[in-house]
């Protein structure tokens, strides 16, 4: 419980961190921070002397520790600026492509972690096998190859050669809403890209977890004692091996944002990728940042919950 | 880092690793015969190794990282040598032979204007390289120096230099290194740079924790106990042993820089279209009309990058096996 409420209070000066990260990008944008905290509508409204006015309120002629402090009040308010480009607040355009990211992502981060767990503990049960052989030369092609390569391969054999699979968006339009066949049809090539290098690094984590669980000294002892080899493995080395996996969903995370950028716009896949992307090729500093902030907020917060669950499995870690 | 096979330093006779100064077996390799007590000095250089030449005897049984390296070799002599190995011109513009399939003259066709794709895809190999180099430069010396120090002074600073490491690993790196490009304008120095400085977390926190290990050395106490200072230890007994994490998460990264180099390009904000860059090729070709009907124009550009990272990630794993470092660099 200490470990816990311990774990709880480190979160907060890492996100003052990150939002300093992102406040000195903010700086580093061209362009006047004024036009980015307000609503441009609003703004047109407004006479030079008033935009002046307003700029003090904002706090915008203060020094920047102070402005520092005043962007932190806007964010801590929900206020994350308004796109340069709709001129909408950057929260809602945000929440609004939350859904499209996770659909691809999450699906993606099981398909990975199911096949790449599987696949490590049948080649770490069969060592220096055929098919560990096999499946470590794989593991090293999947990180190596880009996605993009993978996805660009994808869309030539099975959308373009075979005629199979949809090149482009979510949905076909007029196929109604909700889990269709046509969603899927669509998430195929996306979610596969996507998956492929987490199912390698699962899988070689799996496969050393695995391998070290097995030649602990408990796992020994159980032999010794004479406990069926299906106990010993499902009882000793299988939960055990399991641990270290809640780290590499976390160190994944970062990795399949990343890449919802590069996969979502090659398959126009409406998520916060595309979203993040175009607001790089239109400029919109006030979205992008808004995007960045809220991408690092959410992976400090499955570290947090990774780590917690950490504590909860393995009670070693309580003792630190 | 550690190994348990006794190793013998042989500048100064300080015992690396091992816990016993026992007759050195090195690597497994059976004793050259007749080294008896009598011709030590013959011993000397036929049975015992320095650590620098038993760690290249491991890394060369390892077959995939040695044709990785050679792969590296070749991809940066073709950069070097770019201008003299390239049949045409690359940026050279060609409307009389515009998407022309592989032939004797143009051994991998040609783009939509006619521009020869060898002789871009040769080019291409300057940016990847550059990139991957000089961007991993940046960050081992950056992760060295957070590392080290987070290391070697503890405490307070530890703490902070960690936090502020978990910080940035909470970025998407990819984003960020999108971001600031946009800002700085793309250039192949400024995508050196950006990535140069996101890229370090991983290789300071295997840093830390090699010079963690490392501080409680015997040979490192044995020399505090006789008095020698913080400085003198760090650089004459500590940093030479970080070299061996340090190649590894240097060759790694060098997979990931050119990875992500590729992926700036490919999404057309990193290099510039007119420079040749196999990311800028691929994003010219992934129109689907094209996909289909001019696969030359994306796969030998696709299938380079991965050759080069596939080689960089062997190197790094060969590396991992040969000093026999633990942990991972991601």
């Amino acid at each position: 419980m200490r470990y816990i409420i311990k774990r709880l209070v480190m979160v907060f000066p890492m996100l003052i961190g990150i939002t300093i990260v992102s406040y000195t990008m903010l700086n580093l944008a061209p362009g006047d921070p004024m036009t980015a905290m307000m609503n441009p509508e609003d703004m047109a409204m407004l006479s030079d002397a008033q935009i002046e006015a307003e700029r003090d309120r904002l706090g915008l002629n203060d020094p920047i520790i102070l402005r520092y402090f005043s962007w932190l009040r806007e964010v801590a308010q929900g206020n994350l600026g308004y796109s340069y480009k709709t001129g909408r607040p950057v929260l809602e355009m945000v929440i609004e492509r939350i859904p499209a990211t996770i659909a691809i992502a999450a699906t993606a981060e099981i398909i990975a972690a199911t096949v790449g767990i599987t696949v490590g503990i049948y080649s770490a049960l069969r060592q220096y096998s055929f098919f560990d052989n096999l499946f470590t030369i794989f593991s090293f092609f999947a990180v190596s190859v880009p996605n993009f390569f993978f996805a660009l391969m994808g869309i030539f054999i099975f959308a373009v050669q075979l005629q199979w699979l949809p090149v482009f968006g979510m949905r076909t339009p007029g196929s109604g809403s909700g889990l269709t066949w046509d969603l899927i049809s669509h998430m195929v090539l996306p979610v596969t890209a996507l998956a492929l290098p987490h199912i390698a690094s699962y899988m070689r984590y799996a496969r050393g977890a695995v391998l070290d669980a097995k030649s602990a000294d408990h796992v020994r002892t159980a032999r010794a004692k004479g406990l069926a080899e299906k106990k010993v493995f499902s009882g000793h080395v299988l939960r055990n091996a399991m641990i270290p996996m809640i780290t590499i969903f976390t160190l994944s995370l970062p990795g399949l944002i990343g890449g919802s950028f590069v996969i979502e716009s090659i398959f126009s896949w409406p998520g916060i990728g595309l979203m993040g992307f175009e607001a790089l090729q239109n400029r919109d500093y006030p979205l992008q940042l808004g995007v960045t902030l809220i991408l690092a907020t959410l992976v400090l917060l499955a570290n947090l919950l990774s780590d917690i669950l950490y504590g909860i499995v393995d009670p070693r870690i309580r003792y630190d | 880092m550690t190994d348990r096979t006794s190793s013998i330093n042989n500048d100064d006779g300080t015992v690396v690793g091992g816990s016993q100064p026992i007759v050195p077996v090195p690597g497994g390799a059976p004793l050259p015969t007749g080294p008896t007590l009598g011709d030590y000095s013959e011993a000397k250089s036929s049975a015992i190794h320095s650590p620098g030449s038993r760690t290249w005897r491991r890394f060369r049984r390892h077959k995939l990282a040695m044709a990785g390296a050679i792969v590296i070799l070749l991809l940066v002599l073709t950069a070097i040598l770019a201008p003299i190995i390239a049949p045409y011109d690359p940026n050279a513009i060609n409307l009389m032979a515009i998407n022309q399939p592989p032939s004797s003259d143009h051994w991998f066709g040609t783009d939509a204007v006619g521009r020869d794709t060898l002789s871009r895809a040769i080019f291409g190999a300057r940016v990847s390289m550059t990139v991957g180099f000089f961007a991993v430069a940046i960050y081992l010396s950056i992760a060295f120096v957070l590392g080290a120090t987070a290391a070697y002074v503890g405490g307070k600073v530890d703490t902070i230099i960690m936090r502020f490491t978990d910080i940035i690993m909470c970025f998407p790196t990819f984003v960020l290194t999108l971001i600031l490009v946009g800002f700085l304008g793309p250039s192949i120095w400024n995508i050196v740079f950006v990535i140069g400085i996101f890229g370090w977390p991983g290789a300071a926190r295997m840093i830390r924790s090699q010079v963690l290990t490392l501080r409680n050395q015997e040979y490192v106490q044995a020399a505090q106990s006789i008095g020698a200072g913080r400085w003198y230890i760090l650089t004459k007994h500590i940093a030479p042993n970080t070299l061996g994490v340090m190649t590894v998460a240097g060759s790694l990264g060098i997979a990931g820089a050119i990875l992500q180099e590729a992926g700036l390009s490919f999404l057309g904000l990193g290099v510039v279209a007119p420079t040749p860059s196999w990311g800028v090729m691929l994003n010219d070709a992934r129109d689907p009309a094209l996909l289909a009907t001019f696969p030359w124009l994306w796969l030998v550009p696709g299938i380079l990058i991965s050759l080069a990272v596939i080689s960089s990630n062997f190197i790094g794993d060969g590396l991992r096996d040969a000093y026999d470092v633990k942990g991972h660099g991601d």
